[in-house]
């Protein structure tokens, strides 16, 4: 594909020179400026830690809701199953566990995208308490 | 007199600007349309539901059902081989390994869309420096013919220096011949003499 600024052969040097000069300029401008820009703008998104952390919560309830099923149905074909008692307690640890692991993915995917964030400055987040 | 003069680009200079047009007719047909395709391809990953997220979410999936699937069929054997299977303490160990597992293959799916984001992310970084790289050989551009006129303009001054050198040299020779008429001695001229340019012009032209 050929830019339209590339100047046509038979101009002088200096003419050639001047005008390949603005067609770069123009070129980092609409190309590649945008990618900067979108750096730029997910460096300064008040959104994307929120966001991350929201996806990280989800991927814990979806996990812990697949293996409840799973859970249920493994214990079936052995030919099992739980008492009110052992339902309870597998609810609570279960909640227990549930409620840990989101915590923790939330929390891990919160300090990775702030990490992110900082490197586009080119310096990561410092760690703070490991 | 010291009217417009038009420096001629010398072959050098335009076989380089020659070069330089090329360079950017090559850039442009063949490297541009790759890295346009890198760097679009970045800016894509970067979405949650690309097909790199997804990808990297199932094999998340895909790896941790496959490590803890033996660790269940043996705590299955262990627990039959002792005879009596279904008490709540075996009912209950087999449910939080799957709990366990459950953790696992969350953090896991975290981790790995985390990872796929530092990727897309430093895909993107190395997008922008290639077009920090261009806007610096841009700039180096405008040194460049900065450097050009730079030079025909040390260029124009000889011309105009020797111009003057010239007319102030007849002017020399003319007033010498005057003097020496007058005294009855001709006088040699001193045009003949290399001339001696200004200290700042030897500089500027590396003389």
């Amino acid at each position: 594909m050929q830019s339209p600024f590339v100047p046509p052969s038979g101009m002088s040097a200096g003419q050639t020179l001047a005008q390949l000069t603005r067609a770069q300029w123009v070129d980092w401008y609409t190309t590649w400026k945008p990618f900067e820009d979108k750096l730029i703008e997910f460096q300064q998104s008040p959104t994307a830690v929120a966001d991350s952390m929201a996806r990280a919560s989800q991927n814990v309830q979806r996990s812990f809701d697949m293996q409840e099923q799973s859970t249920a149905e493994r214990l079936q074909g052995y030919g099992l199953s739980l008492s009110a008692d052992e339902s309870a307690a597998l609810k609570r640890s279960s909640g227990l566990a549930r409620s840990l692991a989101d915590v923790n993915a939330q929390n891990s995917a919160r300090d990775m995208t702030r990490a992110r964030q900082m490197s586009i400055l080119g310096n990561p987040a410092p760690t703070v308490g490991g | 007199m010291g009217g417009e003069k038009k420096v001629e680009e010398t072959d050098q200079q335009r076989a380089f600007a020659d070069v330089m047009r090329a360079k950017m007719v090559d850039f442009n047909t063949r490297w541009k349309p790759v890295l346009q395709r890198f760097a679009a391809h970045a800016q894509r990953s970067m979405d949650p539901n690309s097909y790199e997220h997804r990808r990297a979410a199932g094999m998340a999936t895909t790896d941790n059902a496959a490590a803890f699937a033996p660790a269940k069929e043996k705590l299955v054997a262990s627990e039959a081989a002792k005879g009596a299977f279904g008490s709540a303490r075996q009912k209950l160990g087999l449910a939080e390994m799957d709990l366990d597992q459950a953790t696992s293959g969350a953090m896991a799916e975290t981790n790995t869309q985390q990872a796929v984001d530092d990727a897309a992310l430093q895909q993107m970084g190395a997008a922008a420096a290639m077009g920090r790289g261009q806007q610096a050989t841009a700039v180096n551009g405008m040194r460049t013919a900065a450097d050009i006129s730079g030079r025909q303009a040390a260029q124009d001054a000889q011309t105009a220096l020797n111009e003057r050198i010239g007319e102030v040299g007849l002017a020399a020779q003319a007033g010498g011949m005057a003097v020496g008429l007058a005294a009855g001695v001709p006088k040699a001229p001193t045009t003949d003499q290399p001339v001696e340019l200004p200290y700042q012009l030897r500089g500027q032209n590396k003389y």
